[in-house]
């Protein structure tokens, strides 16, 4: 099987270039149709001077003459090239971006968004990856701030780990997997942690690739609780990745999604692009 | 992508010639491998007097005895089949049948289980093919108690509303609906009106399935007084389809877990094999 339908979040002029250069060659080698959506983002309500609330809505008429030049740089990267490239626009309202990201995500093959950058003034506005992780119930592939953007991956890593998240993750990469000359399934063994689902061998998960036609390597390392996500981009480093594929673990509690630890340090530390599923 | 590896949990031996056709019929499509797994249930704890000590004794050398005719059973009718079988038993240990079979099955491509017989008073094996759906991270085909499916899938229906565990499924079932000759992607409209059918919130993942080859049409339901699992039931035999594929919609509190409505009615009425994901 291979991405017949990419959804790509575009929302940073200042990263687009990365995000175009991540998206189009994979669009292009998986013969698909190519969506970039930007979404304006919500409106801002606070509380006024005078008790009652104010709904601020500047910033979104500002972020319309960005999504001017976000479209324009779409449309040139993407002309004559051999894919089907659609220009999408959509307006977060009262809801949130991660929610429109969502809603048109469901019904792609894969969706592409950034790391999210914290220096950047509109990132809490406009960048979730995790909610569009946790709730879109499509892989999420994450190109990092920096680094490489390739999605042609080589040589790709694997975080095992036995739980549904890492299953889920696996399988949805499949048609990067199949791509690649090389892959790596690293089973972290957690020291000082019960034995539990985490105790399926790498092996059994191999011999299921295998059957794909995917040529892959098992291999263990160690660590502690929170040396995990540094272990697994040490080791996704030394294996030469061009990319990690592993599950992204939390649970959502009110409106939020809480991270484990290992998903928010490799969120936060990334060099290479992520595939995360959930 | 294609179905490679298929784990067949069959833990009822009267139950094992109508799952053998089922899971038969897709590994005999795509030349799969086929693990048969039988769980011994968990070892009750009782008081440690020698009365509950051979109470154990022998209800564990039933169990065994059932174990082995149904991996006769197993052998027997995978003989001289197109595929390969492999035979499994496990033993729940102090976890669950449910936990044991999703930790041999996050490897597989596909997750086959018997609907529950409600008659089987059996504890061990409640709540086994709903937490499947819902724990495991694959995609999980129940097969109804009665009836016999040696074949299945020419005419498939994909209940769609958008959300995260039907975009799940949807991808999930996608060798199904590759294969089907006709797949009818209902959004079951709980409101009274008509929705015109350039507006049909199925129309972009029928586009999305289109681009992978598969024969689908968009439609929608209006479920006015009737629930969501009933329309969808007699949306089955109206459109004479023989595989019905739906997110299962469900959370858990504490250890328990809590079901949608729509999920809860076809887990109780399924009258033709369903593909769950969540």
């Amino acid at each position: 099987m291979t991405y017949k339908t990419i959804l790509l979040h575009l929302h940073d002029i200042g990263r687009a270039d990365r995000l175009l250069q991540a998206a189009i060659p994979l669009a292009r080698d998986m013969n698909a149709h190519l969506t970039a959506l930007a979404v304006v983002p919500p409106y801002i309500v606070v509380p006024g001077d005078s008790g009652a609330s104010v709904t601020i809505d500047e910033h979104r008429d500002v972020y319309r003459g960005d999504m001017v030049k976000l479209k324009q740089m779409f449309t040139e990267t993407t002309a004559g090239q051999p894919l089907k490239a659609e220009w999408r626009e959509a307006d977060a309202g009262f809801f949130t971006v991660a929610n429109i990201i969502c809603d048109h995500g469901r019904c792609a093959d894969l969706i592409i968004a950034s790391q999210s950058d914290p220096k950047w003034v509109s990132s809490s506005l406009i960048e979730d990856p995790v909610h569009v992780a946790m709730d879109s119930g499509r892989p999420v592939v994450l190109i990092p701030n920096a680094g490489s953007t390739s999605l042609v991956p080589k040589r790709v890593t694997i975080a095992w780990n036995g739980r549904r998240e890492a299953a889920r993750a696996v399988f949805d990469a499949m048609p990067l997997l199949t791509a690649a000359k090389d892959v790596n399934v690293v089973w972290i063994n957690p020291e000082k942690e019960q034995y539990l689902a985490g105790d399926l061998p790498a092996a059994e998960i191999c011999a299921a690739l295998a059957r794909h036609g995917i040529k892959a390597q098992a291999s263990q390392a160690s660590a502690t609780g929170s040396d995990f996500g540094p272990e697994l981009l040490r080791q996704a480093k030394v294996f030469g990745s061009d990319l990690l594929v592993m599950g992204c673990y939390g649970h959502s509690r009110l409106r939020e999604f809480i991270l484990g630890g290992a998903t928010r340090h490799v969120l936060g530390h990334m060099g290479l692009p992520v595939l995360l599923a959930h | 992508m294609s179905i490679k590896t298929i784990l067949l949990h069959v833990n009822d031996e009267r139950r094992v010639a109508g799952l053998i056709d089922a899971a038969a019929h897709v590994a005999t499509r795509y030349e799969s491998h086929l693990t048969g797994l039988y769980v011994m249930p968990p070892v009750p704890t009782l008081g440690a007097t020698s009365l509950g000590a051979s109470l154990i004794k022998s209800g564990l050398a039933q169990f065994r005895a059932e174990a082995k005719r149904v991996q006769m059973a197993f052998e027997d009718a995978c003989k001289g089949r197109p595929f390969v079988a492999e035979w499994r038993l496990a033993d729940a240990r102090h976890q669950g049948v449910a936990e044991t079979v999703m930790e041999h099955g996050r490897a597989a491509d596909l997750i086959i289980a018997g609907q529950r017989d409600k008659s089987f008073d059996f504890t061990h094996l409640l709540d086994v093919p709903e937490r499947l759906a819902i724990e495991s991270g694959r995609p999980v085909l129940i097969v109804p108690w009665a009836g016999r499916f040696a074949s299945f899938g020419k005419r498939v229906t994909v209940a769609w509303n958008g959300r995260r565990e039907a975009a799940r499924a949807v991808f999930d079932a996608l060798p199904l609906l590759k294969a089907a000759d006709n797949v009818r992607i209902i959004w079951v409209n709980p409101q009274k009106d008509q929705v015109k059918a350039g507006d049909l919130p199925t129309a972009e993942i029928a586009s999305t399935l289109a681009r992978h080859g598969v024969r689908c049409e968009a439609a929608s339901t209006v479920a006015s007084d009737i629930r969501v699992g009933d329309a969808l039931l007699s949306g089955l035999t109206d459109d004479g389809s023989d595989l019905l594929v739906m997110g299962a919609y469900g959370h858990s509190r504490l250890r328990e877990f809590v079901f949608g409505g729509a999920t809860r009615h076809i887990l109780d009425h399924m009258t033709v094999p369903v593909l769950m994901s969540h």
